[in-house]
């Protein structure tokens, strides 16, 4: 019986050591996940096709938030604890397209978050780069670049990279027929996104210095307007409008 | 794959014990052209449980949500109570098995009636198999991959043939009393896991809410997203942050069901005995 028994330990341990040591280790970009009364943050991921993710979940409530893959998303269910970080990794399919993760409290609260995985860099269409219907922006403090100030209507990626120095920025595609200068404004200086005659198309979020933000979307012909809307607020300064800094420039769509 | 292994070479074995035990006390009375009558009831009870693994596999694809939660949960809760008396009950009854097993073989055969022979291996075998089915599917919802858990499933029912043939054919005596005590203690282990992890189930159902603080958490160590931490919940219920009633339900149940088994009276030494007998000797002796 004992030798039985120390045999059976034995082959246990074997196993556990045997799958410790074949388990790989996590890679991939940080994607940070914030989870709190309210639903999770971000709801939109972007990610090149078959890059490795890994998600850094932060349950700021005090019950248990679950995140997992919908319709489809080959992601499983991981429960993260009140209070606790969990982290876990999600290979982006090599197919373009959205894959969506349900993020939600048990009976509560429920977010979508959205994966957007287009073409990655190590694709032929974005290492032949500034392509077709691409559009490559440069963000900077304060001013927007674009490497094209018209493209063809239809499918449309625009490629922001913030080269700082200095502050986050973000890519705000506004179609108007206003010129760039004159839409209205809020008191803090930022542009009214919900004024007559603006239309806000799409939107790459929170680009940090050195970062690049990706976006593919479908564009009807007419005039439109770039800009970041990031407002910097401290205390003791006036509003910081990145916009009113002059973050704004024309792009016409034919 | 260790978890599924574990509980079809355990069941599979009392399978391959109780089908010898009924094919061996049939050659020993010149009864062997009843043979078919005994496959036909173990065949019969091998599609039941299949069906009913299948429908359940099926019942849960169909559910989504908290109500797959709570499916899964409740499973979970009547695998590890059936597991529990069935270990129990085995451990009881396996000294009179053999004998009870043969009286109802005699009995089937006066009456002339074909039907009970098969009936009697399909009722014998069936509940083994109904067991082992349970315990499967509340097991396989998490841990190793789908490939994994079926390989370690099929090697567990592999070995339980092996053994049910060498039992058979008498050619060499089998420590089964240890493998039955040591897979016994070693399924109350994945049993008391089981509970842990029907906890957070029902608590991801919304079923349960307070199941109190979590004591410590060794996310840093064993992650429990990572493999090994996976393959550790489905063995032994691991959960990097548990609640205190995970805990607390854990260790009572470990040590309440393991005093009581070590500690379970055997009828009379006689019996005891008699159990080395019905489960190592017996099939072996009547080979002769």
């Amino acid at each position: 019986m004992p030798k039985l028994l120390a045999l059976t330990v034995a082959a246990t341990l074997t196993l556990v050591l045997a799958i410790a040591c074949g388990s790989s280790g996590e890679g991939g970009r940080e994607v940070q996940i914030t989870q709190s009364e309210d639903g999770c943050t971000p709801t939109r991921i972007e990610a090149d096709t078959g890059e490795q993710l890994k998600f850094v979940m932060t349950n700021e409530t005090s019950g248990i938030y679950e995140l997992e893959g919908e319709e489809g998303t080959e992601f499983e269910e991981v429960v993260v604890p009140e209070g606790k970080s969990r982290s876990a990794g999600f290979t982006v399919p090599n197919e373009e397209g959205t894959y969506p993760l349900k993020c939600y409290v048990p009976d509560g609260v429920e977010t979508i978050i959205e994966i957007k995985a287009i073409l990655g860099s190590g694709s032929p269409a974005a290492a032949a780069g500034d392509t077709e219907g691409q559009v490559n922006v440069e963000l900077s403090d304060f001013h927007i670049a674009t490497s094209k100030e018209t493209i063809d209507d239809g499918d449309v990626t625009f490629v922001a990279k913030n080269v700082g120095p200095e502050k986050e920025h973000e890519l705000v595609i506004v179609r108007t027929d206003l010129s760039p200068d004159a839409l209205s404004t809020n008191v803090d200086g930022s542009i009214d996104e919900s004024a007559e005659g603006v239309e806000v198309i799409a939107e790459i979020e929170d680009v940090a210095v050195g970062d690049s933000g990706r976006l593919t979307i479908e564009l009807a012909s007419g005039a439109y307007v770039l800009l970041c809307n990031i407002v910097d607020t401290q205390s003791g300064t006036e509003p910081l409008a990145h916009y009113a800094e002059g973050m704004v420039t024309a792009f016409t769509v034919e | 794959m260790l978890f599924s292994l574990l509980v079809t070479a355990r069941e599979g074995i009392e399978i391959a014990l109780i089908v010898t035990i009924l094919l061996g006390y049939l050659r020993r009375i010149d009864q062997k052209r009843h043979f078919r009558e005994i496959w036909y009831g173990v065949g019969a009870a091998a599609v039941l449980s299949l069906a009913i693994g299948i429908g359940l596999e099926l019942a849960s694809r169909e559910l989504d949500g908290r109500v797959l939660e709570a499916f899964e949960g409740f499973t979970m809760l009547f695998a590890v109570a059936v597991l529990t008396w069935m270990l129990f009950w085995m451990k009881r009854h396996s000294a009179g098995i053999s004998g009870e097993l043969r009286h109802q073989i005699n009995t089937a055969l006066s009456r002339g009636s074909v039907v009970a022979l098969t009936l009697l291996a399909f009722s014998s075998v069936g509940r083994e198999g109904l067991e082992t089915v349970l315990f499967l599917f509340a097991g396989s919802n998490s841990g190793s991959s789908d490939v994994m858990f079926i390989l370690g499933g099929v090697a567990g029912f592999a070995l339980a043939v092996a053994v049910g043939v060498v039992l058979y054919y008498g050619s060499a005596k089998l420590p089964l009393r240890q493998f039955f005590f040591a897979s016994a203690v070693a399924l109350m282990v994945l049993a008391a896991g089981m509970l842990s992890n029907a906890l957070m189930e029902l608590q991801e159902a919304a079923l349960l809410s307070e199941l109190g603080p979590r004591p410590w958490d060794t996310e840093s160590i064993i992650s429990a997203t990572s493999d090994l931490g996976k393959f550790l919940h489905t063995i032994l219920g691991y959960d990097s942050a548990p609640t205190l009633a995970q805990i607390t339900l854990y260790w009572a149940y470990l040590a309440a069901v393991l005093s009581v088994y070590v500690a379970w009276p055997s009828p009379t030494p006689m019996a005891a005995q008699r159990q080395v007998a019905a489960t190592v000797v017996v099939p072996v002796a009547e080979g002769e």
